[in-house]
């Protein structure tokens, strides 16, 4: 067989391009499926801001648990429940979520409030200690198909952490 | 005779020893005296919640004095956790390990000299199960208990646990309260003769209170004791009601087999409509028999409570002499504002109860009313310290009113309030000293900031507390006069401690702000050990969280 040299693909560009494919299937392989390609949260300044997230709060009620996270020593496990929350000062029950994260040595309990939708982005505050406590970050919705929701946890300092959870009760409190 | 001292030696060293000997005189400044005595210090623990078993908070160590005190400094500090906030666990140092829980219900043990961390234990903890105020509110926890090398926690849904204090393995878990009728826990337990003595929060979400023994060495319940009764029961409606809940370590009394536990407020709670009578034993001190759980006798502060009070600080025991006499006593700070002097034995009422805030409480209406205090109460949890030198009780005050209006629905998660609640803007503190063998104040301080959380009293005459502003105060026992300030920079949910170890006197305490503090944003919040001693490093405000 006669072997044919492509003039293009020689040399320093083939190492390039074979580099290039292998990190690409690295990443892919490693990461949790769906996250490759899933956009991160980015939210204009002058977005019109809603409050509440679509669907409201038979849409989003219940418990969640955490199947994924791309950052162990943020969360190992976990569980997300989102309920309705009766709020001083506002009408209706208001969209909020307890987060509690393990970790393999410490716990973590978070509180997740003001879900608004912040131009296309349902996004929400995630409180320490108390739901009027320090904002630690934000929570944005990134993906959401059947009982599988992808989140993106954007802290006030580091670098965001992807979440994965599957619901396991449309019942806050089964 | 041989003269070895001529008369200008003899006036120079009479005059040496004789300064010498007033400068050894002085408190604070016999550096060589000072020295052997801390040697013969040694270590001196405190091993209960609240320091022995009478929950007095008293400690017998005076090396830390009133002319020292300002010298306290830094020993260590130690952050109880990156997402860690709030923190209501009130520390134990058993040997040289001090044990601190966080309030998503983890134990750290320090090496209370240095800081070090020797073990840190964290069980997966189910925090929104619970349909009550905790599903929806604030998760929190008062510390634990230790007998026999064992510390014993109760976690927010209701798993009552045992660890060894060495290196933190767990031993045995039990359900002690079930999450799914709306129970959640928030106290630390209390350990006696082989049982392990714990109650329930809830009050305000219409579960039925209790308190409930479990064998210590295998977590099997011994005996349960419901402080209510049943709904479609008694004065209890139909439907999901009661209250009655404890929110602190019962108080063992040895010499007599009984513990006395302080009960909550009846539910549905502005509605008193729907409850009729007394509702009884709601509001009470309750003497039961520890091994038994039979109630020998109860004393009701607020019979038919419609404002969310409650005897809920932790009782503690103490002598009365009165007319010649002397009295076993118990005393509680209760959140109607008024501190209650009670005949051990009986439960009879020894003297007026005293206002330790300003109290004024209309029946709440569909209109709504100012009733002082509010619903945090004059004291939400705060445990008095009692100093046996000076026969008086140290009480943290809150002086926060609120408006009161009955609505019958329920408010903020606690599902069985029947009514709203809002604060008023004005908000400050007080802390009393009064004589348990009169009844009367001492002294009454007036401060800027809510008193949450307690105090600690030693032998040396001083008494150690902390405000929400951050400011960590000494105060002469006798007379209220400030003997020293230091601005840690946080609030606290708890009570300092004063232990000794090697001959060093540590007064430390655990920051952060309780829930009351981050609900009505009362402080800095950012959950902290703080420690210090003589001759430590410059005290700083230490940081909050999220900056």
């Amino acid at each position: 067989m006669m072997s044919r040299k492509i003039p293009w693909m020689h040399g320093a560009r083939l190492r390039i391009l074979v580099a290039a494919v292998i990190v690409a299937t690295t990443l892919i392989s490693v990461a949790p499926p769906g996250m490759i390609g899933a956009r991160a949260a980015t939210v204009a300044p002058t977005a019109k801001v809603i409050s509440g997230w679509p669907g409201g709060l038979k849409s989003y009620q219940g418990r969640y648990k955490l199947v994924n996270s791309t950052d162990a020593t943020f969360a190992k496990s976990g569980e997300l429940t989102i309920f309705g929350r009766i709020v001083h000062g506002l009408k209706g029950l208001q969209l909020s979520g307890i987060l509690s994260l393990y970790t393999k040595s410490d716990t973590a309990v978070l509180y997740v409030t003001h879900f608004e939708k912040v131009g296309s982005t349902l996004s929400a505050s995630v409180n320490s200690g108390i739901y009027t406590g320090p904002v630690i970050g934000k929570f944005h919705l990134v993906t959401r198909k059947g009982a599988t929701m992808e989140a993106e946890f954007v802290p006030t300092q580091g670098r965001p952490i992807f979440l994965r959870f599957h619901r396991i009760s449309s019942n806050p409190h089964p | 005779m041989r003269r070895w001292l001529s008369g200008r030696a003899w006036r120079s060293t009479a005059s040496f020893l004789l300064i010498g000997s007033l400068f050894a005189a002085l408190p604070g400044t016999r550096a060589p005296a000072a020295s052997a005595r801390a040697a013969a210090m040694g270590d001196q623990a405190w091993p209960y919640f609240g320091g022995d078993r009478d929950n007095t908070r008293f400690s017998p160590l005076t090396q830390v004095n009133p002319t020292n005190v300002k010298k306290l400094g830094v020993a260590w500090t130690a952050s109880l956790g990156q997402y860690q906030v709030l923190d209501e666990s009130f520390p134990q140092v058993v040997g040289t390990t001090m044990l601190v829980t966080t309030n998503t219900d983890e134990i750290i043990a320090f090496n209370a000299a240095t800081g070090k961390m020797l073990w840190h234990y964290a069980s997966p903890v189910d925090f929104s199960l619970s349909t009550g105020v905790g599903g929806y509110g604030v998760t929190v926890n008062r510390g634990v208990a230790v007998d026999n090398g064992k510390a014993f926690i109760v976690t927010f849904d209701g798993r009552l646990q045992a660890v060894t204090v060495d290196t933190g393995e767990r031993l045995w878990q039990t359900t002690a309260a079930d999450p799914h009728k709306g129970y959640y826990e928030t106290m630390a337990p209390t350990v006696w003769d082989g049982l392990v003595f714990v109650g329930s929060s809830g009050s305000q979400d219409g579960v039925r209170g209790f308190v409930s023994a479990f064998d210590e060495n295998t977590g099997k319940q011994v005996w349960k004791f419901y402080t209510v009764p049943a709904p479609g029961h008694g004065w209890v409606p139909k439907g999901r009601h009661g209250g009655g809940g404890t929110y602190m370590p019962p108080t063992v009394d040895p010499s007599s087999g009984l513990i006395y536990v302080g009960t909550g407020t009846p539910s549905p709670v502005l509605l008193g409509t729907e409850r009729q009578g007394p509702n009884l034993y709601t509001d009470s001190i309750l003497a039961l028999n520890a091994h038994t759980g039979k109630l020998v006798w109860y004393y009701q502060e607020v019979p038919h409570d419609v404002w969310s009070y409650g005897a809920a600080s932790p009782i503690t025991i103490f002598d009365v002499h009165k007319g010649g006499k002397t009295i076993h006593a118990v005393g509680e700070a209760g959140k109607d504002g008024h501190f209650y002097i009670l005949n051990a034995a009986t439960g009879k009422l020894l003297f007026p109860p005293v206002a330790y805030v300003p109290v004024h409480h209309p029946i709440p209406t569909t209109k709504g009313v100012l009733a002082c205090p509010g619903t945090l109460g004059g004291a939400p949890y705060s445990p008095i310290a009692y100093s046996p030198l000076t026969h008086a009780a140290y009480i943290s005050g809150v002086n926060i009113c609120f408006t009161l209006t009955v609505t019958g629905k329920a408010t903020g998660g606690e599902r069985d309030f029947a009514g709203t609640r809002i604060p008023s803007k004005k908000k400050s503190g007080t802390f009393s000293a009064v004589d348990v063998n009169t009844g009367k104040f001492l002294w009454k301080l007036k401060l800027p900031s809510p008193m949450v959380g307690g105090a600690a009293v030693t032998a040396s005459h001083i008494v150690f507390t902390a405000g929400q502003n951050g400011i960590f105060y000494a105060f002469d026992d006798r007379t209220g006069k400030t003997l020293w300030t230091a601005n840690v920079g946080l609030a606290t949910g708890s009570a300092p401690i004063a232990y000794a170890i090697k001959g060093t006197e540590y007064i430390a305490i655990v920051l952060g702000g309780s829930a009351v503090t981050g609900a009505q944003n009362l402080g800095k919040m950012g959950a902290a050990v703080l420690v210090m001693k003589l001759g430590g490093s410059p005290i700083k405000p230490l940081p909050a969280a999220g900056t």
